[in-house]
C-alpha cells in the first residue's frame, strides 16, 4: 500500500533518472555506447582537473543520497527499536554484522539498479551495447565497471559506517548531518588533496587508464573500512549506548 | 536460584551520580518492583541489568543459564525499556514479525496468539502510526513476552492501559510467576506494586534499598 514515507525514495529515484536521462548534458553528444554514458554520467570529480558542477551535483545526489537515507534509517533504528533488536541478537557484533549485510545489499542493489537504468536509457536513446568506451581511448571497459561496482560499493559502505559511528556516539542528529556535509566537501579535489580522504573516490574521473590507480583507490577504501570497523569495535567495548 | 545480582554498582551520567553502591538480588520465580521518583535511575538500573550500559564501579552478574558465550546481552530476557520504537508505517503484526525474525523461534501463529493475549487484533490493517498510546504499549508488551521469555524486565508496563487491560496484564504476570518466570517491573501506581510484587526495591537518594514487603491481602485479580 502506498505511503507518504515513500515520497523521499520516489524523489530520489526520479532525480537519478533525470540525472541519467538529462538531454542537455554534454555526455549525450559524446556518447556512442552505453559504456560512454556510464563513464560520463558518473564522472563525479577528477584529480586531473576539468570540474563540472553538473557531474559533481549528480554524484552528490546519487551517492550521498544513499548515505543520507542510511542516516535517516539508523537514527530511527537507534531511537527505540534498537533495544528490542539488541536483546534478541544478544551481541552487538552480531547486530552490527547483520546491519552491515543489510546495508551492503542496499548498496549493491543501488549500483546494479543505476547500471541497468543507464543501460536502458542509453539503449532507448539509440546508443550501442558494443563493449567499448569511445570517449576515452586509454580506459578499458572493465576498469569502468570495476570503478563503478567495486569502488562504488566500498565508497558507499565507508560513508555509511562513518554515519553509524556518529549516530552511535552522539545523540544529536545534527552531528550526523555535519558528517554528511563534511563528506560532500571532501569530494571536491581542492579539499581531497592527494585523494587521501574517503570521499568521491569512486568517481569515474579518477580513472586514469592505469589499473594500479584503481587498485590504489580500492586499497585506500579498504583501509578506511578497516579503520572504521576498528572504531566501531572499540566503541562497542568502551562506550555506553547513547540512544535517542 | 539467584538469577541477577547487582553488586556495589555505581553509575554516573555527566558527573551526576544516579546510583551509588547499589546492591540487589533477584531470584528466579518471583516478581520484583522497583520504585522511585522520576529520574531516580530506575530505567538506568534496567539498562545496567540488560548490559546496555556498563557500571562505573561494581558489577551485574547474570546466572550462566541466561548468558551465551561472547554475548553482550542476556538470553531469554523480554524487555520494555524507554519509549518503544516502531516502524510507524507497518501494522502491529508486521512490527512483531520483524523482531521475531531475528531469532526465528516462533511462528506467525505464535505472534497472533500473543497479540490476542494482550488484547490486540492480529489481523487489523491499522498502521502503528495511528495506534493509540495504549495499543502501542500492548505491542511493547507483546514483543516482550511473545518468545516465551523467562525473565521480563518491564519499565512501566501498565502505562496508558485502560483498567480492563491493566487487570488482564496483572493476571497474566501472576500466571507467569506461577510458571516460574521472573519479573522485574516499575510502576508509578502503588497498587500494581502491592498486588504483584513479592519484593520491592526503592531508589532513594541514589541508594537502592530493599523495602520491607508490605503485608497486604492481595485481592484476586479477575480477568
Amino acid at each position: 500500500m502506498w505511503q507518504k514515507s515513500y515520497y523521499p525514495y520516489v524523489g530520489y529515484v526520479l532525480l537519478c533518472i533525470l540525472g541519467i536521462a538529462n538531454p542537455f548534458h554534454i555526455s549525450w553528444i559524446n556518447s556512442v555506447t552505453i559504456w560512454d554514458t556510464l563513464f560520463l554520467r558518473f564522472y563525479g570529480v577528477s584529480v586531473q582537473g576539468g570540474f563540472s558542477l553538473l557531474s559533481f551535483l549528480f554524484y552528490v545526489v546519487v551517492f550521498m543520497g544513499l548515505v543520507y537515507f542510511f542516516q535517516v534509517y539508523i537514527t530511527d533504528y537507534l531511537s527505540g527499536r534498537f533495544y528490542y533488536a539488541a536483546i534478541r541478537n544478544r551481541s552487538l557484533y552480531r547486530l552490527f554484522t547483520r546491519l552491515g549485510i543489510r546495508v551492503g545489499v542496499w548498496a549493491i542493489t543501488l549500483l546494479v539498479g543505476l547500471f541497468l537504468l543507464t543501460t536502458l536509457i542509453g539503449l532507448a536513446s539509440g546508443q550501442s551495447l558494443e563493449p567499448k568506451l569511445t570517449v576515452k581511448a586509454d580506459v578499458g571497459l572493465y576498469q569502468v565497471l570495476y570503478q563503478f561496482l567495486i569502488n562504488g560499493w566500498l565508497q558507499s559502505m565507508s560513508g555509511m559506517i562513518l554515519v553509524f559511528i556518529s549516530a552511535w556516539l552522539f545523540k544529536d542528529v545534527s552531528y550526523s548531518l555535519v558528517i554528511l556535509g563534511l563528506l560532500v566537501l571532501a569530494i571536491l579535489p581542492m579539499f581531497n588533496v592527494g585523494s587521501w580522504l574517503p570521499a568521491g573516490l569512486n568517481s569515474m574521473g579518477y580513472i586514469s587508464g592505469q589499473w594500479k590507480d584503481l587498485i590504489q583507490i580500492t586499497a585506500k577504501l579498504v583501509g578506511y573500512l578497516i579503520i572504521e570497523i576498528s572504531v566501531v569495535i572499540y566503541i562497542f567495548k568502551k562506550k555506553d549506548i547513547a540512544l535517542y | 536460584m539467584k538469577l541477577i545480582e547487582v553488586q556495589h554498582v555505581t553509575k554516573s551520567f555527566r558527573g551526576q551520580v544516579l546510583l551509588d553502591q547499589a546492591n540487589a538480588t533477584f531470584e528466579k520465580g518471583h516478581i520484583y518492583g522497583i520504585t522511585g521518583p522520576n529520574g531516580s535511575g530506575k530505567s538506568v538500573l534496567f539498562k545496567l541489568i540488560c548490559g546496555f550500559i556498563k557500571p562505573d564501579q561494581g558489577e551485574v552478574i547474570i546466572h550462566p543459564n541466561y548468558r551465551a558465550k561472547n554475548a553482550n546481552f542476556p538470553s531469554n530476557f523480554g524487555i520494555i525499556i524507554d519509549r518503544p520504537g516502531y516502524l510507524a508505517g507497518h501494522t502491529g503484526f508486521e512490527n512483531l514479525k520483524k523482531w521475531a525474525e531475528i531469532q526465528h523461534k516462533i511462528s506467525d501463529q505464535d505472534i497472533q496468539h500473543t497479540m490476542r493475549i494482550v488484547g490486540l487484533d492480529p489481523f487489523a490493517r491499522q498502521k502503528m502510526k495511528s495506534y493509540s498510546l495504549g495499543m502501542k504499549q500492548k505491542i511493547a508488551l507483546a514483543q516482550a513476552i511473545m518468545e516465551n521469555q523467562e525473565v521480563l524486565i518491564l519499565d512501566e508496563p501498565f502505562n496508558a492501559l485502560d483498567i480492563d487491560s491493566v487487570n488482564d496484564i496483572r493476571s497474566l504476570l501472576l500466571d507467569y510467576k506461577q510458571e516460574g518466570k521472573t519479573i522485574i517491573l516499575t510502576s508509578h501506581n502503588q497498587e500494581d506494586i502491592d498486588l504483584l510484587c513479592d519484593q520491592v526495591y526503592q531508589i532513594r537518594n541514589k541508594k537502592l534499598e530493599l523495602v520491607a514487603p508490605k503485608v497486604v491481602t492481595k485481592p484476586k485479580v479477575t480477568v
